[in-house]
């Protein structure tokens, strides 16, 4: 058997030297492995950088919310909005602080009584309308307590 | 520091950096490409099925480079990897086209040049019978010979392509020769 083996060991292989599929499959080799990382490379770049600006934008505009606003003004120069101005219709809820004279704590009346032991119940909006003709109507309208939470919690 | 185990550290310095650099798999291909070339070449007959299985086994060497892990003790070769990525690929396309193998074995080796002057009288045995005879035994029996008689691999290096122990395989490629033999009785007049 050790003779066989030897016979087998010797025998003359037939060989594939200077196979030009080596070069062939190379060039395949680089072009899918070496120049698709060479882009995927430049994309992870790209991605990256857009990603930090983006991260800077939203510290940014976190920091300095007034940005925003001024950068809409930049690119569409539209006016300037401040912000927290109450939004055009909104004005009773602004004023509501302000009009305190018109509810129970108003100190010329609160004298007669103990404004702490009345709640309030009701809420009404009289408006007056005139015409040309010196005509006048007066609405008064209830104010719905629910919608005016809901303004409340808005602001 | 011996010169194979300045080789074995060159390798391993390569594969390193072609984890990390693609690039560098520049050096592993060189220096493999011939070897898994001819061992495909020996198990197929047809040029362009030896060209699409070669190219399978590079990329996706190239692919699961990151799979592939160097133990401490130098025991996991990057040749014995690669060998079982071709063999894996072999036994794919032969599970795919069995029917085929046959009809190749036919048109196959008859240009084998005839200068052999240089080999000694005793060991004349020729390629093309023993590979006719080879095509009797299973694809793993195949695989084996092939490795051990026509790519000069030793018994180690096959050990590691098939995960097992040295002896094991001696003792397998044995058996397997055993059986070769029987079958080449009667094709040589003097005895094997």
């Amino acid at each position: 058997m050790k003779t066989f083996e030897d016979r087998l060991f010797n025998i003359k292989v037939p060989k594939l030297e200077n196979d030009p599929f080596e070069h062939d499959l190379r060039r395949r080799l680089i072009k899918r492995f070496v120049k698709d990382e060479k882009s995927y490379k430049l994309q992870f770049k790209l991605a990256t950088s857009f990603a930090m600006l983006l991260a800077i934008f939203l510290v940014v505009t976190i920091i300095k919310p007034q940005i925003i606003s001024d950068i809409n003004h930049f690119a569409f120069s539209t006016e300037k909005e401040e912000l927290g101005t109450p939004l055009p219709g909104s004005n009773s809820i602004f004023l509501d602080d302000a009009i305190n004279y018109t509810s129970i704590n108003n100190p010329v009346i609160s004298k007669e009584f103990d404004p702490m032991k009345y709640t309030e119940s009701k809420s009404y909006i009289v408006r007056r309308y005139t015409s040309e003709n010196s005509e006048k109507i007066t609405i008064v309208s209830e104010i719905d307590p629910n919608s005016r939470k809901k303004y409340k919690r808005a602001y | 520091m011996d010169d194979k185990e300045e080789k074995l550290n060159e390798e391993i310095y390569h594969i390193k950096r072609a984890k990390k650099d693609i690039k560098d798999f520049d050096y592993l291909y060189r220096k493999y490409y011939p070897k898994i070339n001819n061992y495909v070449y020996h198990r197929v007959y047809e040029d362009s099925i030896r060209q699409e299985i070669v190219s399978n086994v590079f990329f996706k060497a190239m692919k699961k480079l990151h799979m592939f892990t160097i133990f401490e003790n130098k025991r996991s070769s990057f040749s014995a990897w690669l060998f079982r990525i071709a063999m894996s690929e072999l036994n794919q396309y032969f599970r795919d086209r069995k029917r085929d193998t046959r009809i190749g074995n036919k048109v196959r080796w008859n240009y084998l040049p005839d200068d052999e002057d240089d080999i000694p009288e005793r060991v004349k045995i020729k390629f093309e019978p023993i590979r006719q005879k080879m095509q009797d035994l299973n694809q793993e029996e195949q695989d084996l010979l092939t490795l051990r008689f026509f790519e000069k691999m030793r018994y180690k290096e096959i050990a590691q392509v098939y995960k097992k122990k040295e002896t094991a395989i001696k003792v397998r490629i044995h058996r397997i020769m055993k059986k070769l033999r029987q079958s080449l009785e009667g094709e040589y007049n003097e005895d094997i």
